[in-house]
């Protein structure tokens, strides 16, 4: 796809797809610098305890007196950065499974197909709740637990993607000119998967951020200092009447979020699909 | 459909459901959480801990403890809940009518929701603003819309119950599903109060359903409605309405079912949390419970049991996709 082409069919996009996949940009560069944005110092006390937001501190301060604006930014960074890797780390993964029988031998498919429809036929959450508990509860170990059941989703879609197009006219005249095995993968069927595999992980980010913050909500996320937005959430519920701010300032993050991402990953799909 | 593949399915299902009992077995056995102790309390002696944990079989190889499981297992029986002390099979007989309950009227509100959220653009203009507030609704987490659905409709309203799932909590019937049992009974107040009670927790489950079903509809509802048989149904003179409902969303249905299917297994850990938010008596809460005190029996039994259901369920979803489209090979 070349620019020109890129440009075309960017343009059906509406107000709001636009906004989500901006939105993303915008949200990942915030994560990655959310060093040197805070205002404050996250992890110490800077005010007194439970202000309420004002404009000396946008979301109010904490139980105690840690500027919360600073710790959501920092939040952000700890939820957006990892949720990006782990999809992104699975979708490579699952793509790799997923065409490996076009890569190395077609009769692979019936092994591959077994071993991905075990781990989909997984219950996630469930699973997840297992390898937490054997592992306890961390940053990485909340990752590999979700990734397990996470990659064969994107391992069946290359599958399938690979099936739908090894059927197609230019792939046959491809094998025809003689093209091998590892060049007709990567050259002419990866291409064609790709849409599919990048609408599905875009959609994703906003589940596994969503599974995150659930596993912190259960008390089986990060340990309790980390800024992570689920766990703050979740540990300030009881003040929920109170100091509303508390719980509300962090799942505002989240929902805006797994809102941008749910809209960018509309936008993506009407991108590619004018491809 | 042919009676070789169901066997074929059905074989492929139990070897699932035995490795998978495998794996969590094994995990639950590396678990450090002590259940021995966890029994004892933290003021008990060690030897009589140790004694607890000879008595439970504790100490026994990994591999014996999972032959003894998987004897048990096939006299129906999941062992004892360290918790509880009742026999597993026992509590989840009690708990899965609510849950499955909760579930089912998730899924009835839900792939509502999600069939107006694919089809409104498509018979009515000003669908915009409804379908960002569906995604705006999909994207809070679940935790979020359930605190906040019990925030204003009992908290602050007092309109619906937030807890529980009948006012009369000794209410029971030959189903188990409190709704199912009123209507029997032709019991109108509590037919009323069980709708009541299932309303909050239903609808925080059927937000994430609904917008990701509709999401999946919708799109290949686009797909199907540049198609030429609907141009075929138009020009033949057909309502709008008929061509979208008989001759498109049955075309588009098969890959919102996969999706459906993907929603199965997101309940799972949904259910949790909504059980836990609502006080709602069913596995959900009961998983909660069972980790909170390291019930290794308890939470390998209910995996057990909810992968076997959800096994069922993705069979299901395959069998009546290839019945909706008969080209998708089964």
């Amino acid at each position: 796809m070349n620019l020109i082409a890129l440009r075309e069919s960017l343009r059906p996009l509406t107000f709001t797809e636009r906004f989500g996949l901006c939105g993303m940009l915008v949200l990942t560069v915030v994560a990655a610098s959310a060093h040197w944005l805070t205002p404050y110092n996250p992890q110490s006390r800077v005010a007194p305890g439970y202000l309420s937001p004002s404009m000396v501190h946008l979301f109010g301060t904490d139980e105690i007196g840690r500027d919360l604006f600073s710790r959501v930014l920092l939040g952000i960074q700890f939820t957006w950065l990892p949720a990006l890797a782990l999809v992104i780390v699975c979708l490579v993964l699952g793509t790799l499974v997923g065409v490996l029988p076009s890569l190395i031998d077609d009769r692979l498919d019936v092994i591959t197909k077994a071993f991905i429809d075990f781990f989909l036929i997984l219950p996630g959450t469930l699973v997840a709740l297992a390898v937490i508990a054997t592992l306890g509860p961390g940053l990485v170990h909340t990752m590999i637990a979700i990734g397990v059941a996470w990659w064969p989703w994107y391992a069946r879609i290359a599958r399938d993607e690979v099936r739908r197009l090894r059927v197609r006219p230019h792939i046959e005249a491809a094998r025809a000119a003689g093209v091998g095995r590892v060049r007709m993968t990567v050259r002419y069927i990866l291409p064609g998967a790709l849409p599919a595999l990048l609408v599905a992980a875009t959609l994703d980010v906003s589940n596994v951020i969503m599974t995150i913050s659930l596993m912190s909500f259960l008390g089986l996320g990060q340990p309790a200092p980390a800024p992570e937005l689920g766990a703050m959430t979740s540990r300030a519920l009881d003040s929920l009447t109170e100091f509303w701010w508390l719980p509300i300032m962090p799942a505002a993050a989240i929902f805006l979020i797994c809102f941008l991402s749910n809209l960018a990953g509309d936008g993506l799909r009407a991108v590619l699909r004018g491809s | 459909m042919t009676v070789s593949f169901l066997l074929r399915r059905a074989i492929g299902l139990v070897s699932v459901l035995l490795s998978m009992s495998f794996a969590v077995f094994c995990l639950q056995t590396l678990v450090p959480a002590d259940p021995a102790r966890a029994i004892a309390g933290p003021s008990t002696p060690l030897a009589r801990v140790d004694e607890l944990r000879v008595e439970l079989g504790l100490n026994d190889p990994v591999i014996v403890q999972y032959g003894r499981f998987v004897t048990r297992l096939v006299h129906g029986d999941l062992g004892t809940s360290v918790r509880t002390r009742k026999p597993i099979a026992d509590d989840i007989r009690r708990y899965l009518p609510a849950s499955l309950e909760l579930a089912v009227a998730a899924f009835i509100l839900g792939l509502t929701f999600a069939v107006a959220l694919a089809v409104l653009p498509l018979i009515m203009r000003a669908a915009g603003p409804i379908q960002l507030a569906f995604t705006a609704a999909g994207s809070l987490p679940i935790f979020m819309s359930a605190l906040l659905l019990a925030y204003v409709f009992w908290f602050r309203l007092g309109l619906l119950p937030g807890a529980g799932r009948m006012s009369d909590s000794n209410f029971a019937g030959p189903t188990g599903l409190n709704v199912v049992d009123a209507v029997l009974a032709g019991n109108v107040p509590a037919i009323v109060d069980a709708l009541k009670h299932i309303i909050l927790p239903a609808l925080a489950l059927a937000f994430p359903i609904a917008v990701a079903v509709g999401r999946t509809l919708g799109s290949s509802l686009r797909d199907v409605m540049q198609q030429q048989y609907i141009a075929t149904a138009r020009g033949k003179g057909l309502r709008e309405s008929s061509v979208v409902f008989r001759h498109a969303v049955r075309n588009a249905a098969p890959a919102a079912l996969a999706m459906v299917a993907l929603q199965v297994r997101l309940l799972f850990g949904n259910l949790l949390v909504v059980e836990l938010v609502f006080a709602w008596p069913g596995l959900g809460l009961y998983m909660v419970q069972s980790l909170g005190s390291a019930d290794l029996p308890a939470v390998l039994g209910v995996t057990l049991v909810l992968s076997a259901f959800y096994l069922a369920v993705s069979l299901l979803i395959e069998v009546s996709q290839s019945l909706i489209d008969q080209r998708i090979p089964i």
